[in-house]
């Protein structure tokens, strides 16, 4: 077939309609399926997905303040951080385009508040804060190591799961 | 590490790759590997185009990202621009070429009568040189500057693996003869991947050791033999090219000790280990 990238790009909406589409993909590619569970996808995978291709549909100017168009790197960089740090039952983030290019993750739940605008796939700069705990609030910048951004969602995810029991 | 790096007079040695990643240069565009191809073509007369490399970093703290998944997902929204070949005369030479990406290689072709030339004498000099090319190009057209971002260094060896890929503590030191099930069931090949964390003095990470062995055919005559590559990837310590310079001295050393460590002292006098 003689396809064009675009018609690659219009193809997931429909794909991710399987549940176990993630699944078979991860299998096929890499044999990585242990860390996807019960070959479920992840809840927040189809949100988040369908609001990076809506972002990415974005043209230049799109805030009719001279806003730069949202790059497919910064865009994959997003997706690669979120397969590293996500628990399968995180709540998805909500997910915004940044006049700078790059695309802030954020969550406010349950007194948590987690922001990861991420710049590229080596740069990430970080907001956290818990009202049940101030001692934890961290603000900077993780590059390589995402320990601390793990940890971060963990509580997070941790937060929600309790108060949804 | 102050032992002197170990040598071999005759490694089995079929490929070695110096490769940087850096921030894309995001004017780059297909005109480009016109202008950059005259000023490699002296030394690299021949061309071919391949698909082009995903980004890769090493990361440290999360779980395994899923490179595959993620390019069907996102990075095809755009039409790639190919990876450029630019290849010697003699085929054993190649660099390659994409907007976030050089790649140095030496390649063994038909296996006999071109040995390895050495990384001090020939190969760190050669991937400087072509990369300084590059970069000047880069700046001399006004597409930006290399800010690399990964540095990667591998030798892929290719083993003998006598008459069958069942047998790997003849070669490799982390095999142990005392795997035996023979009696239920038969070893029909062996398939290893170990990755192991490279940190500095002060216990920062700096990047990966990658070791894959797996069993494989010379395309030569079709004998069986093992594929040992050794890799190390991860970020330079800095901007400049000679951070990058700086890595790769790294990354040879523990891809030569590592390979001298893994690997037993029969086949040390096979390849003629000099120290």
């Amino acid at each position: 077939m003689n396809a064009t990238a675009e018609t690659f790009y219009t193809l997931p909406n429909d794909f991710w309609q399987d549940a176990n589409s993630v699944r078979q993909i991860v299998k096929q590619e890499n044999s990585k399926v242990v860390s996807i569970g019960n070959g479920s996808k992840p809840k927040w995978l189809t949100p988040t997905t369908r609001r990076l291709f809506s972002i990415l549909a974005l043209d230049n100017n799109w805030d009719s303040y001279g806003a730069k168009r949202i790059s497919d790197r910064v865009a994959g960089a997003v997706q690669d951080l979120l397969w590293q740090i996500m628990q399968k039952n995180t709540p998805a983030p909500q997910v915004v385009p940044s006049a700078s290019g790059s695309i802030q993750l954020e969550w406010h739940l349950r007194g948590i508040d987690l922001e990861i605008e991420v710049e590229s796939y080596t740069l990430a700069k970080v907001f956290f804060e818990d009202a049940q705990n101030e001692e934890l609030t961290w603000e900077g910048d993780i590059d390589v190591d995402l320990t601390k951004l793990v940890h971060f969602i963990n509580l997070l995810t941790n937060r929600v799961q309790q108060n949804t029991h | 590490m102050s032992d002197p790096i170990p040598s071999f007079k005759s490694p089995p040695l079929n490929e070695v790759v110096l490769g940087v990643q850096y921030d894309a240069i995001e004017t780059f565009n297909i005109a480009t590997y016109g202008l950059l191809w005259e000023r490699f073509k002296d030394e690299f007369p021949n061309i071919e185009q391949q698909m082009p490399l995903e980004p890769q970093f090493e990361k440290i703290g999360g779980r395994p990202s899923f490179e595959g998944f993620r390019r069907f997902m996102i990075e095809q929204r755009s039409i790639p621009m190919p990876r450029a070949w630019f290849i010697s005369d003699n085929k054993q030479d190649l660099v390659q070429i994409q907007p976030d990406r050089f790649i140095r290689n030496w390649r063994s072709i038909n296996g006999e009568g071109n040995k390895y030339p050495r990384y001090e004498r020939y190969m760190r000099d050669r991937f400087l040189k072509n990369l300084e090319l590059l970069d000047s190009f880069y700046q001399e057209t006004g597409l930006g500057k290399i800010q690399p971002n990964q540095c990667e260094i591998s030798y892929v060896n290719h083993i003998d693996a006598s008459c069958a890929h069942n047998n790997l503590s003849k070669t490799f030191v982390g095999w142990s003869d005392q795997y035996d099930i023979s009696d239920l069931a038969d070893i029909e090949d062996i398939n290893l991947n170990i990755k192991h964390t490279i940190k500095s003095d002060a216990g920062d990470f700096l990047g990966r050791l990658h070791i894959k062995i797996m069993p494989a055919f010379k395309a030569t005559d079709d004998s069986p033999i093992f594929l040992m590559e050794l890799t190390v990837r991860g970020r330079p310590l800095g901007n400049e090219l000679k951070d990058v310079i700086n890595f790769m001295d790294l990354g040879r050393e523990t891809i030569v000790r590592a390979f001298a460590k893994i690997t037993t002292s029969e086949m040390h006098q096979v390849w003629e280990r000099e120290r």
